[in-house]
């Protein structure tokens, strides 16, 4: 009895070391904007890293196809299963990906915000090995992809101790990998086959997502793929998936988004002045209804930028304002702060974008009076961008009227990055 | 008793861009509504406008902003003028800078040149008091700098602070 429970513990320990072994996956297919400098390559703006499978593998004989993938703007990664067969003479086994081919998938964040990106499978890639053909004679160990398509593979009368990879870009049709026939030679009977490092190839296209829309932050997503359903591998040797009939594979993506913000004043002061001129003003103060002043700075943003009035040391209402003590009589006027940011839209509440013309737009103050802008097209690099503060109507006469007085008041305007 | 003009002044580049997730400015308003003894003043309001220092395609020069018009008035003395503390007289494209030279000509010469902020510079507009108002003009001569001219939206903001001596 205690024989008999001391086995089975060990049953279940050796159960629990291959159950790690299979956690140990790769790691999640990661995207970058802007792209970072350890990134493999860039694929429409992003940076990508951490590809396994076949665009991961460079083969002397069977081309480079790190560098195909790299042109062809795709990334593989490895499905993880493993195909077991055992040997027959002269058979083939094929394995090929489903005609549904384009996946779209919502990338999500932290706060659940999402963004769709387009997954289009193009290719599938394997490697066929025999570990434990105990009888095979030469050991040669050639990965011999040989001329062609690069999806057909035939053992050739040495490599009967075979390590080859096959794969197929731009096409559904199956890939064969097909066993040397030996004349029924018993030397290589009872040897055992793999298909591995199955992988899937596929192009991503964030098109419907504008990177310069996509608010920064740390986005992940899955792409399952379903032995059965989105690829397949049958022929003569029928081989048997190591994960089960209609095993599930997920493909963890990563999509980073790490948007710049910089903001250059050359100055922190503005004086208002009357549009006419002091002089005319003060001989007309009538006249007067708009005190001015601009006040120019660079701004660099390559995403969606939040701008408020973060306080004021005077406001009025929620506008801030200035104050003056002129021989003891106070007097305080709100002044209008506005943004202007060329080449920049508005961006809705709904994060949709609004008017193509970031004209002039009147600042609110609190984070929740912000306005969000941001460039369409390319990242806003050193902008000229200017914020106009101005007095009006009555309260520009009355000023005018107040000579000698000194008014101040400081705001506080405040960029940030839009995160999620 | 001080009185501040400010000019703005703009021209076109590149430079670097680092990354914050948050960045507040505080701005100074101001307005300084002069009095019948002492003022110094824009004419026409150009100091509320933006300058703009113009590229000579031909001599590959920037062009320098001359003649802007000041007139002014101190009852009970001489009027001076320095530069706002902390401030040069450069506009700035990201790392890039150009320096200019800020000239006044009332009753005589007198230039400013700040690469150093901790630098003070004035100049003495006018010696005594004055009854009348007195006229005179402020040239901006842009300086090529010693790497050359470098593409760029180059801002600045000129803050003039004229005292009463």
């Amino acid at each position: 009895m205690i024989i008999f429970r001391s086995k089975l513990l060990w049953t279940l320990f050796h159960l629990m070391m291959l159950w790690a072994g299979r956690a140990i996956a790769d790691p999640p297919l990661e995207f970058n904007y802007p792209p970072l400098a350890s990134d493999e390559f860039v694929i429409n703006g992003f940076g990508v890293k951490n590809i396994s499978g076949v665009c991961a593998i460079s083969y002397t004989y069977g081309g480079d196809m790190p560098t195909q993938c790299k042109n062809n703007k795709e990334v593989s990664y490895n499905l993880g299963g493993i195909y077991n067969f055992g040997w027959q003479d002269n058979e083939n086994t094929n394995y090929w990906y489903s005609n549904a081919n384009m996946k779209t998938l919502n990338i999500v964040s932290t706060y659940g915000v999402s963004y769709p990106i387009n997954l289009t499978l193009s290719g599938m890639g394997a490697m066929i090995r025999g570990p434990y053909c105990q009888y095979c004679q030469d050991s040669a160990f050639v990965p011999d992809l040989g001329a062609g398509s690069g999806c057909t593979r035939t053992s050739s009368g040495r490599a009967v101790y075979w390590h080859s990879v096959s794969w197929r870009q731009n096409t559904q049709s199956g890939c064969t990998s097909v066993t040397k026939n030996t004349g029924g030679n018993s030397n290589y009977f009872g040897a055992r086959w793999q298909l591995d490092t199955l992988s899937i190839l596929f192009r991503p296209s964030f098109i419907g997502s504008n990177p310069l829309l996509i608010p920064s932050g740390r986005y992940t997503t899955t792409l399952v793929l379903k032995e059965g359903a989105d690829f397949y591998v049958s022929g003569g040797i029928n081989p048997i998936y190591s994960n089960g009939s209609g095993a599930m594979s997920n493909i963890p993506i990563v999509v980073n988004v790490n948007h710049a913000l910089n903001v250059s004043f050359p100055s922190n002061t503005v004086s208002l002045e009357p549009q006419q001129g002091w002089k005319r003003a003060l001989l007309f103060p009538e006249s007067v209804n708009l005190l001015q002043g601009a006040l120019p700075f660079n701004l660099s943003a390559s995403g969606l930028v939040s701008v408020y009035i973060g306080g004021c040391t005077y406001t009025v209402g929620t506008t801030c304002a200035v104050r003056t003590n002129n021989n003891g009589n106070e007097h305080t006027v709100p002044v209008d702060i506005a943004l202007t940011v060329p080449n920049a839209s508005l961006i809705n509440a709904n994060g949709q974008v609004g008017s193509p013309d970031f004209n002039k737009v009147l600042l609110g103050a609190g984070k929740s009076s912000e306005v969000v802008f941001t460039s369409l097209s390319v990242p806003l690099q050193n902008s000229r961008a200017n914020l106009s503060f101005s007095v009006t109507g009555i309260n520009a006469q009355d000023v005018v009227r107040n000579q000698g007085a000194h008014y101040s008041g400081t705001a506080d305007i405040t960029f940030e990055r839009v995160i999620n | 008793m001080r009185i501040i003009v400010t000019l703005s002044a703009i021209f076109c580049g590149i430079a670097s861009v680092t990354a914050d997730d948050k960045i507040t400015n505080t701005i100074q308003m101001e307005i300084n509504v002069p009095n019948v003894e002492f003022y110094v003043l824009s004419q026409d309001g150009w100091s509320s406008n933006l300058q703009r220092f113009v590229w000579d395609a031909q001599r590959k020069n920037l062009k320098p902003i001359l003649g802007l018009p000041i007139i002014m008035k101190n009852t009970l003395g001489g009027i001076k003028v320095t530069l706002k503390t902390g401030d040069k007289t450069a506009i700035t494209s990201g790392v890039s800078e150009i320096y200019y030279r800020v000239e006044f000509l009332v009753d005589d010469y007198c230039a400013m040149y700040v690469e150093n902020t901790n630098s003070t510079v004035e100049c003495q507009l006018t010696s005594g008091p004055t009854n009348g108002e007195k006229s005179g003009k402020i040239n901006l001569i842009p300086i090529k700098p010693a790497t050359g001219w470098v593409t760029g939206d180059y801002t600045g903001v000129l803050s003039l602070i004229f005292e009463s001596t």
